[in-house]
């Protein structure tokens, strides 16, 4: 039972954890994919935040820059038309000033810094040389020895046949302009930091810069072609659009030149004078390091989405196949690759596993599905954006996420096998657990029961249930208790009223059987002793024994097929029948049988039988009829031999109507035996299911010697018997009969008589019992002394003589009467007179007297009468002796 | 029966007490067997002997006889009325040596 539980809940804890495992799966999958959608989500989004963050950022800084050089302009304006005015309303030395105040010859270097012959451009582009022959140092170098003023004259000259010309055939009111309306702009005085400042006048030709090689510059470019490499579009653009914008100030964006500088120009429009334009130029540096920041290399590399996870950005462009050219999705920047020789730069987006299709049309709501992205499939998420910093569309970027499926679940398979393994383990616990507990509880309790119970079953009705742990078993040991006891009661009732109808078939039974021991004390012809020990059951078995008249003696024994009552009742009827019927004294055995039988055989529904054997004795002469009913046949000792007697079979009573029976004749001789016996005793068996059996039962006759006492013989019997079966239980009634015969007159009436036997102690019992009659008689000590002295004389004779040395039986029979005692010894050993020996010759001196001889001489000395007769086979010793009575003392 | 011995300087003795029957005369006989060779007086004292039947007469007639014959003397003593009577009936008063 304990297994069948156990298995259950084995069955029942994995099934739970089974579900419990499956659950764990599901969830963790699905958390897996959620926490996926989750991350490539919020990855993307912060990464497009960042981009774009980047751009407005970006925006804002350029807006600044412009702003801040707008400012620039503003101030350097504010100073120089403070400048430009104090000079025209004054001094007019300002100019004048300004120049002397020049260094030349770090003029001339800034000027010509190649020292190479002036050159300027003719209305052809061409470079005519109006001051050919002359090189600029000869003008302005240091060794010469001009002066200022010198110098000057020279610088005017200069600008006369350079500048001048050029500028009044394209602005005339460059005819008014002097030479000294050339300034050169300190920039450190003017605003700090800039790095151009230039004043182009009205008709835009520069005058004044911070840079000598721009003076007379026209800021139009009117000399050349928009095709033309040296064409400044930026100075064009400035100049056009200062004069058309509506603001005082107008800042250009970014520009970066050859070298790579970045510049940024602003200008103002100083409108009431000749002044013109202040431009102002700055290198706004920190706005490409931010523009270089914004890369995209620098911006997302840094992002991871998880192990192997990528996030690409890919913009839609045009890409060749085969020559034919198509718009698709090029991967412009992929974070996390293991090889940075095979990148996937450049590459279509396709390629890599994401299709066109996905990526244009609006997939399901969350962007989110699977592809075979570089050989993992993986979970894939987009996000659309435009570059805020262009506003083109064609600037628009696509920024996917990529997360593989091992990484998506790599977490979830470590949490899954941790999980797996304490579930499992905390199963196995509740298993234990559980387990252990009901087996403490319940399962314990009821082997317990159930041991008790099968002592119970096995018989034991006195085994007490006594599993007390907790109220259920302590009801459930009470309640069986009770039951038990209850049972136990009823059995004893039953088993009581049981044997009490048992006890009662018994009486009536044996009552009916006579028990009396011996049953003719007075008849001296035979010796009889029964005994039936009957079976636990009434059985059929009976025996029988009478005189129907003073010589005819009839003794039978009977087995009734069957046990209980109805087998006693039937014996009842077997056993009333037949003695009834021999009582009428004119039947044979065989007669007495036929109508037995007869009768039986009617009214006999339960179809019952007895076999039986029975036997009719003449006393008076030993001649013996006896018939056999299907009974087993007897043992006979006829002249001290023990043998089956063969008797010819007939049927049993009860059996078929009218059958014959046969009867047989046979001549006991004093000392032969009859041995009747039922199957209980031939067929008594024991534990080896051995059965007794004849022949046992007919060695047990092998020493005896007649005569045999019959009482002895069929205890001694039973003692065998007893011994053999060996508390086997008895099965059958084992009924015995045992008939000796003695004698066939009696010459000892009115004496007492006894069947002994010749063992010693018989002499101690004789004595004895002699001694306390003669004392009580009030016989003399000497009669007394003489008398058992006698008895032991005749009675080692015959112990010693009569049966061979043998132990064997005799009959002593003694009387008191009137004043005299006799005695008679009766034997059935060899023929012997002791009478007709000698007496010893008494006064033969000692060595001459021979030992034996003795006793019977005492005999004959000390009695007054001996007289010995051998007839009926037996030896006849009879003894008087007159006693001297003490009269009684009053 | 009891046989008690008393082994004095110049004889010996057997007391014996209760009967000498068929069944306790052997006992004697055994008794008086065991006694060392060469006892020269024996002593069967008799007084607390109530019965003595042939049985018992055999074995002291035997028991005297050897004596006789190794020059030895069997005393019987203080026999009881009785027994006495069976010596004077049997003769053997006139061979034993009886002591009263």
């Amino acid at each position: 039972m304990r297994r069948t539980f156990q298995k259950w809940l084995l069955i029942f804890v994995s099934i739970a954890f089974l579900v419990t495992f499956v659950t764990f799966f599901i969830v963790l999958w699905n958390g897996a994919v959620g926490d996926v959608k989750t991350n490539v989500q919020t990855t993307l989004e912060t990464t497009q935040n960042s981009i774009e963050t980047n751009y407005y950022n970006l925006e804002q800084t350029l807006e600044e820059s412009k702003k801040d050089t707008a400012n620039k302009a503003q101030s350097a304006s504010l100073i120089l038309l403070s400048e430009a005015q104090s000079e025209a309303e004054g001094t007019g030395s300002f100019m004048m000033e300004r120049h002397l105040a020049i260094d030349f010859n770090s003029l001339y270097s800034e000027a010509f810094p190649n020292d190479t012959e002036i050159v300027t451009y003719d209305e052809n582009g061409e470079v005519p040389n109006p001051l050919e022959g002359y090189s600029p140092s000869d003008l302005f170098s240091d060794s010469s020895s001009r002066s200022a003023s010198q110098k000057y004259q020279l610088f005017d000259q200069y600008f006369t046949l350079y500048v001048k010309p050029i500028m009044e055939k394209i602005y005339p009111i460059a005819t008014g302009v002097k030479a000294t309306s050339l300034h050169l702009i300190d920039p450190g005085q003017v605003i700090n930091p800039a790095t151009d400042i230039n004043n182009p006048e009205a008709g835009g030709y520069i005058l004044g810069s911070t840079t000598i090689g721009y003076f007379g510059y026209d800021m139009y470019n009117r000399n050349l072609d928009s095709s033309n490499p040296n064409y400044n579009q930026q100075s064009v653009d400035f100049m056009n659009y200062i004069y058309s914008s509506q603001e005082a100030t107008y800042a250009q964006d970014i520009l970066i030149d050859s070298s790579g500088q970045s510049w940024q120009y602003a200008g103002i429009k100083l409108n009431d004078s000749n002044i013109g334009v202040i431009q102002v130029g700055t290198n706004p540096e920190d706005i490409l390091e931010r523009m270089e920041r914004l890369s995209f290399e620098n911006l997302i590399k840094p992002i991871t989405i998880s192990n192997a996870g990528k996030i690409i950005y890919a913009e839609l462009e045009d890409y060749e196949i085969d020559g034919k050219v198509y718009k698709k999705h090029i991967i412009k920047g992929i974070t996390n690759e293991e090889n940075a020789s095979s990148s996937w730069i450049g590459k279509p987006l396709e390629e890599y596993g994401v299709s066109e299709e996905y990526l244009s049309s609006s997939w399901n709501e969350d962007h989110f599905s699977n592809f075979n992205c570089g050989g993992h499939e993986s979970f894939v998420s987009f996000v659309r954006g435009s570059n805020t910093l262009t506003a083109d569309p064609s600037d628009d970027y696509v920024l996917i996420a990529t997360v593989p499926f091992i990484d998506a679940f790599a977490s979830e398979i470590t949490s899954l096998i941790s999980l797996t393994i304490g579930t499992l383990f905390l199963f196995i616990v509740i298993f234990i657990l559980i387990s252990l507990l009901v087996q403490r509880i319940v399962i314990n309790g009821i082997y317990q029961v159930n041991s008790s119970l099968k002592q119970i079953t096995n018989g034991n009705l006195d085994v007490i249930v006594d599993v007390r742990h907790n109220k259920e078993f302590r009801d459930l040991s009470d309640g069986i208790n009770t039951t038990v006891s209850a049972l136990k009661r009823f059995i004893e009732e039953e088993k009581n009223r049981n044997a009490q109808d048992l006890a009662l078939a018994k009486s009536i039974q044996s009552s009916s059987l006579p028990t009396l021991f011996p049953p003719y004390p007075e008849r001296d012809e035979f010796n009889i002793f029964a005994k039936m020990d009957t079976a636990k059951e009434v059985g059929g078995d009976f025996y029988d024994f009478f005189f129907i008249d003073g010589q005819r003696f009839i003794f039978l024994i009977a087995d009734v097929s069957g046990k209980g009552i109805p087998a006693a009742l039937f014996m009842m009827r077997a056993k009333t029948l037949i003695k009834s019927l021999a009582e009428t004294r004119t039947k044979s055995p065989a007669q007495i049988f036929y109508e037995t039988n007869n009768s039986l055989c009617e009214n006999n529904d339960s179809e019952m039988f007895v076999t039986a054997f029975m036997a009719m004795v003449d006393v008076s002469s030993g001649e013996l009829t006896y018939v056999n009913a299907g009974h087993n046949p007897p043992i006979v000792v006829l002249n001290n031999k023990a043998s089956y007697l063969k008797a010819s079979p007939s049927f049993v009573l009860g059996g078929i109507k009218n059958f014959k029976y046969k009867e047989e004749y046979l001549k006991l001789a004093p000392g032969d035996s009859v041995y009747l016996y039922t199957d209980g005793v031939s067929e008594a068996t024991n534990e080896k299911e051995e059965l007794y059996g004849e022949d046992r039962l007919l060695k047990l006759f092998d020493d005896i010697v007649s005569p045999i006492d019959d009482e002895e013989m069929i205890l001694t019997i039973s003692k065998d018997i007893d011994n053999f079966v060996a508390g086997y239980e008895q099965s059958d009634d084992i009924t015995q009969v045992c008939f000796t015969y003695l004698a066939k007159s009696s010459n000892l009436k009115d004496m007492h008589k006894l069947f002994l036997s010749t063992n010693d102690e018989t002499l101690d019992t004789l004595t004895a019992l002699i001694s306390k009659e003669l004392e009580d008689c009030g016989a003399d000590k000497k009669d007394i002394y003489n008398i058992t002295l006698v008895l032991e004389e005749v009675f080692a004779n015959i112990k010693n003589y009569a049966y061979g040395g043998k132990v064997g039986h005799f009959i002593f029979a003694y009387q008191i009467k009137d004043e005299q005692f006799s005695m008679e010894f009766i034997d059935y050993g060899v023929e012997f007179n002791p009478l007709t020996k000698n007496d010893p010759n008494i006064a033969l001196k000692a060595k001459d007297r021979p030992i034996g001889g003795l006793g019977i001489f005492l005999v004959k000395s000390l009695m007054d009468d001996v007289s010995y007769q051998y007839y009926d086979l037996a030896n006849h010793l009879k003894m008087r002796k007159r006693l001297k009575i003490k009269k009684s003392e009053n | 029966m009891k046989i008690t011995k008393t082994i004095e300087s110049d004889k010996t003795i057997l007391t014996v007490d209760g009967r000498l029957d068929t069944t306790t005369a052997p006992e004697l006989a055994a008794a008086i067997a065991e006694l060392d060779g060469g006892v020269k007086t024996l002593v069967l004292d008799f007084k607390d002997l109530e019965y003595v039947s042939s049985a018992g007469l055999r074995v002291i007639l035997s028991t005297h006889k050897k004596l006789d014959a190794e020059g030895g003397k069997l005393i019987i003593a203080h026999p009881n009325d009785m027994i006495q009577s069976i010596f004077a009936l049997t003769g053997f008063i006139e061979i034993l040596n009886i002591e009263d």
